[in-house]
């Protein structure tokens, strides 16, 4: 499934130009966990990646996004939110790429 | 030559996971149950078709005593994957016919190069304990209560006599009076902790929230604790803000809390130490902390700090006269008036204890 045209689209490359990495996975996240994203997110930065949460790059949410999907995929069954939810956090390490990078 | 190695260690590791002796599921990172041995079946009353495959919250209930279904985030699966850390825990199973069990379980996340590949729960069924613990409740609370009236007799006439009310003593007759009273008081104390945690775990603990001034709360705590440091100059400190800090709580409970936490570090403080205690006014809650330079809780110990009739071993050897219930008692309470009671301690140096609680319990 392609985001070009989409709301949720619009939503994460407006992101993308004014907001940190901390901030989108967020925004993502309360689209399927609602008040208790940013709590969760923090946890997961500072236990998994044992750093303070605004401090996430990039580079983190390689392993991140895991944690982030097997907690969502104990509260909900729903084949298509999961995978839509792992696409959103995925395509969030490609779009926060630096812009000065010549790709 | 590789493939043989491994079907050999998936064999064992098959084994080994089938006939473990407690319930055990595994499961994929997406919470798929892709494996579950007898004992589980067993417990849950599910055939092994039925399980594998499932998503584990769909038949894994876990539920409160009353049967309510756990919230999915505050279950022990979710606060594994949460912390990357096992949980162990008791907590109840619905089987599927509906049964409600207690059980003990542990729960650990299976990492694969740092990420999450799935997770492990072995449990087993703790209903025997749980009815052991019962019986045992119920018997310490018919004899603290049957234990009470006579004491209260000893400790009238004890008064009395001590008081001159029967003719005057001799200084020696009150040196031994004065013993018997202390003891008394001792035997009473513990008779109402006792008490207390009976009623707790029977669930018979009524809680009546009023509005009260917390700083004013703390001040005649401390003015009722200025003896429990004994002849051992302990200073204490008390930080709490100019303004009145007002909550809705039960008064009694919250004062057995703070008054549990004082009292223990006045009694583990050292010579001369200082006993801090803090209250900060945060916007929806209030914590409580209280700080000594005593003994410390040594590090293996800690986890076992809030668990009933444990003593850590440093303190066993100071003071021989401590239940173990003070601890207890306070997390049990805690959890009864919504709040947290954790801490931060250092083998030799000293402990802080905190206990936050919100200010309104409907936001809770």
């Amino acid at each position: 499934m392609r985001f070009q045209g989409t709301l949720q689209n619009k939503k994460e490359l407006r992101m993308s130009q004014d907001s940190s990495v901390y901030t989108k996975l967020v925004a993502i996240t309360e689209d399927y966990l609602g008040s208790s994203a940013q709590k969760l997110v923090d946890l997961q930065i500072t236990n998994h990646l044992h750093k303070k949460p605004e401090k996430v790059n990039q580079n983190d949410l390689y392993c991140l996004n895991d944690w982030l999907i097997a907690v969502l995929a104990l509260l909900t069954d729903d084949r298509k939110k999961l995978s839509e939810y792992s696409r959103r956090l995925s395509r969030l390490i490609v779009i926060t790429e630096p812009e000065n990078n010549p790709k | 030559m590789i493939n043989r190695a491994y079907e050999e260690e998936h064999a064992r590791a098959e084994a080994l996971f089938q006939h473990i002796g407690t319930g055990a599921i595994a499961t994929d990172e997406l919470g798929r149950i892709y494996r579950v041995n007898d004992a589980a079946l067993d417990m849950l009353e599910y055939k092994r078709k039925e399980m594998l495959g499932e998503w584990f919250p769909r038949v894994v209930i876990e539920v409160d005593q009353t049967g309510n279904i756990t919230n999915q985030l505050e279950r022990p699966i979710a606060r594994a994957f949460v912390s990357g850390k096992p949980i162990s825990e008791n907590t109840y199973y619905r089987t599927k016919t509906g049964k409600i069990i207690p059980v003990s379980l542990t729960i650990s996340p299976i990492l694969l190069n740092g990420r999450p590949i799935g997770a492990v729960e072995v449990f087993q069924d703790i209903t025997v304990e749980f009815e052991v613990d019962r019986m045992k409740t119920e018997f310490i609370s018919i004899a603290s209560h049957q234990l009470r009236t006579p004491l209260s007799a000893i400790n009238t006439y004890a008064n009395m006599l001590n008081s001159g009310f029967y003719g005057e003593l001799n200084k020696e007759q009150k040196t031994h009076m004065g013993t018997i009273i202390q003891a008394i008081e001792r035997m009473n104390g513990l008779i109402s902790t006792l008490l207390d945690v009976s009623q707790l775990e029977a669930g018979k603990i009524s809680v009546k929230p009023q509005k009260l001034e917390v700083c004013g709360l703390i001040r005649s705590l401390i003015q009722d604790h200025q003896q429990t440091g004994g002849n051992r100059n302990i200073q204490i400190k008390v930080i709490c803000p100019h303004v009145p800090v007002i909550v809705t709580c039960d008064r009694l409970l919250l004062g057995e809390i703070y008054s549990n936490l004082l009292s223990n570090a006045l009694k583990y403080s050292r010579e001369n130490g200082v006993v801090e205690v803090k209250l900060k006014n945060l916007k929806n809650e209030i914590v409580f902390s209280v700080k000594d330079n005593g003994y410390g809780i040594p590090k293996k110990m800690q986890r076992y700090i809030f668990k009933k009739f444990y003593r850590a071993d440093n303190i066993k050897r100071i003071d021989t006269t401590g239940t173990g219930l003070g601890l207890y008692l306070v997390k049990q309470i805690a959890d009864v008036l919504g709040g947290k009671v954790w801490f931060e301690s250092v083998d030799k140096k000293g402990s802080t204890f905190y206990f936050s609680l919100p200010k309104d319990p409907q936001t809770l």
